[in-house]
């Protein structure tokens, strides 16, 4: 298995258990009056399951497993890989961190800045990783006509 | 990877780029307040990201390497299959339609009957694929 697949499944798993430990913490009956805070933290609870968990799963096995391009180029660009690990996780890990302060208005430039750079860097995470997976989604068909 | 693989996790990836998109827009929003009118697009993030992207994505993957039958086609009837991915897609497409024109309101449910349908009909096919090396003898 590849360092970036490795990287992206163990990241993920790491999502998985803070989201339940999230998912726990906002259970507890004190905790859990419908504050702002309290509102926010839900889309900040699917996000890490969704975002941080399930597609990151789905990067890291398709970037392992998904049919090599050829010898030379077996996995498409590893930089843009890494660029793309970089982007989701910065941009997430804004997100958890931020989001659920967006009603305070103490910090409100901060806050909104943190949160326009976390849309941005997930949103380049996603198409990042849509570009360089592309090329290796390819039928058998059209491989043997690539090799011919 | 069979044809039909290579165009469904295609779909899927165009659907991730969208809903991506979509999510990014959403964020925005949210945190600068540019309009409020923008949440209509939660629904449909949401469709997209769930139907488009993670199911259709699974339904690729299962259809290429779950284990093939004997008889050909190996891999279950194509045209079925087709068929079952059209039903999908055309049921994500009305209901985000319904959730765009909200005039319309028996949309949503056409749109959720028909991504049933292509979704079961889809893995009924995968159900009988589902089986153990000694069974796949047998």
């Amino acid at each position: 298995m590849p360092k970036l697949a490795r990287w992206y499944i163990k990241t993920g798993i790491i999502y998985l258990v803070f989201a339940l430990l999230m998912g726990v913490g906002m259970e507890f009956p004190d905790l859990s009056k419908m504050s702002p805070f309290w509102v926010n933290l839900f889309p900040t609870f699917y996000h890490a399951l969704a975002v941080g968990w399930i597609t990151q799963l789905i990067f890291g096995v398709a970037f392992w497993m998904f049919p090599r391009n050829s010898k030379e180029d077996p996995r498409g660009s590893e930089i843009v890989g890494w660029i793309t690990y970089i982007c989701i996780n910065a941009g997430l890990i804004l997100r958890i961190i931020f989001e659920p302060f967006n009603t305070d208005s103490h910090w409100h430039t901060l806050i909104v800045s943190a949160l326009i750079i976390s849309a941005v860097l997930q949103w380049l995470g996603g198409v990042l990783f849509a570009a360089n997976t592309w090329n290796r989604v390819k039928s058998r068909k059209k491989r043997r006509k690539k090799r011919a | 990877m069979p044809e039909l693989s290579e165009k469904v996790i295609r779909i899927s990836l165009i659907y991730l780029v969208i809903g991506f998109t979509l999510g990014a827009i959403l964020l925005i929003n949210k945190a600068t307040n540019v309009d409020p009118q923008i949440w209509i697009l939660l629904p449909i993030h949401i469709e997209i990201v769930i139907f488009g992207w993670l199911i259709q994505l699974i339904m690729g993957v299962a259809y290429w390497s779950f284990p093939r039958f004997f008889e050909m086609p190996n891999r279950g009837n194509p045209h079925y299959n087709w068929l079952m991915i059209i039903i999908l897609n055309v049921g994500i497409w009305t209901s985000i339609s319904g959730d765009l024109f909200l005039s319309a309101k028996f949309l949503p449910m056409v749109g959720r009957c028909l991504e049933t349908i292509g979704i079961i009909g889809f893995f009924m096919l995968i159900w009988q694929r589902t089986r153990s090396p000694q069974r796949h003898h047998q």
